[in-house]
């Protein structure tokens, strides 16, 4: 049983980033993702002998069971059973799993970065705020920001390239 | 390496996610067109933007997309769950009162037919670190599975503490976290848990305190530990 898939810890550090990404992306709600990620886990593992290589890649497989673990939390959540047929959002396409993995690197690698280099590129990237203005909110000198940004960026390039992310 | 230099190579991370004012950002770009290290720089950086937009800032501020360090352990609990379900009948070294039956039983077996279903055994003694775990008695044994190692404990007069944390580490330094107990007024303990690690790769076991502070060790790296003896067996 389960030879083809690796150890458990092998399945888990190749894909329980992605996996929770999907879950947590659907269900908004940390817990939640993570029940699905172990469930998820669990599954392929005691069910690994239905795994065929042929039919195509463990991701697909793994992704199959998470979505369909995704829509019981949702079927539970809701007031009215759903009988609907299932969004076609909710099916993931080899591009998507892609990305997904894509994500939670990038997601890994920012949390990963020192508090003054996260700080910077939130108020600078995500806020859109210039070097000045980022400046006068973390109350450091502009030439500060400018550095925690630099030297940020560089250590999350690093990170990134590491996980193979960045050439 | 000139002053202007290095200003504008520091510049570069506010350059790229476009958080220069006008000024600052047309002597970048002067800067750039002369100098083939700081544009060697900038296309390293280029594709970070991009990247960093896969994620919004909610997620990033509160790290909503990256999964519990533990969320791994509660996989294998589940997974040594399922086995001790299935596998009850020759799982269990339980409580005192059936321990002496259960040995005469277990003992048959392992004369009869060593090893046929039982999931094999190895055999460590207590090893003491902490200055009061000298009286301490007992051993763990640990069970190879497909997905890793279950850890089981009987120990009697465990020196006092809150409570205990069972670790497993692995011949590459790796640590895992196997199980928790809290203190017993009789100072006995049988406690199960379980790790990811191969019981191939399974170096050491060891009991904390709460604080990570080490109270007792178990070694089962190279011919120290046993494989399934009378000896154990005597034991349980």
């Amino acid at each position: 049983m389960a030879g083809s898939l690796g150890s458990v810890r092998e399945l888990h550090d190749l894909y329980a980033g992605p996996l929770y990404v999907f879950a947590y992306r659907r269900l908004a709600d940390q817990q939640a993702a993570e029940e699905v990620v172990q469930d998820t886990l669990v599954q392929a593992w005691r069910h690994a002998s239905r795994y065929d290589a042929e039919r195509g890649p463990i991701e697909a497989w793994l992704f199959t069971i998470a979505r369909n673990l995704v829509v019981d939390h949702q079927r539970r959540r809701s007031v009215r059973p759903q009988t609907s047929p299932l969004p076609s959002s909710m099916t993931v396409t080899d591009n998507e799993i892609d990305r997904m993995l894509e994500t939670w690197q990038v997601a890994d690698a920012l949390a990963g970065l020192s508090e003054p280099h996260r700080e910077a590129i939130l108020a600078c990237h995500y806020r859109g705020h210039t070097v000045a203005e980022a400046a006068a909110l973390l109350d450091v000198p502009p030439g500060t920001v400018k550095s925690r940004l630099y030297y940020g960026l560089r250590a999350l390039r690093l990170r990134l390239e590491e996980m193979g992310v960045m050439a | 390496m000139t002053p202007e230099h290095l200003e504008v190579r520091e510049a570069l991370g506010a350059y790229v996610l476009g958080a220069l004012d006008p000024a600052e950002r047309r002597r970048v770009e002067g800067h750039l067109s002369e100098c083939d290290h700081c544009a060697a720089e900038l296309t390293r950086l280029s594709p970070l933007p991009g990247l960093l937009s896969r994620v919004t800032a909610t997620e990033v501020r509160g790290e909503l997309l990256v999964p519990r360090d533990d969320l791994l352990d509660g996989v294998i609990t589940r997974l040594a769950d399922t086995e001790r379900t299935l596998r009850t009948q020759v799982q269990r070294w339980r409580a005192a009162t059936i321990a002496a039956c259960l040995v005469a039983l277990v003992a048959a077996v392992f004369t009869v037919e060593p090893w046929r279903s039982e999931p094999n055994r190895r055999f460590a003694a207590v090893d003491p670190v902490a200055a009061d775990a000298t009286d301490t008695t007992g051993q763990a044994a640990a069970i190879a599975w497909e997905w890793g190692t279950t850890v089981e404990l009987q120990l009697a007069d465990l020196p006092r503490r809150d409570g205990y944390v069972l670790w497993a580490i692995a011949e590459d330094g790796r640590r895992e976290r196997a199980g928790t107990w809290g203190a017993t007024s009789s100072g006995a303990a049988q406690v199960r848990g379980a790790s990811s690690i191969d019981r191939s790769e399974l170096r050491r076991v060891e009991v904390t305190d709460r604080e990570g502070r080490v109270i007792m060790g178990f070694d089962f790296s190279g011919d120290s530990a046993k494989w399934r003896s009378d000896d154990a067996g005597g034991a349980l």
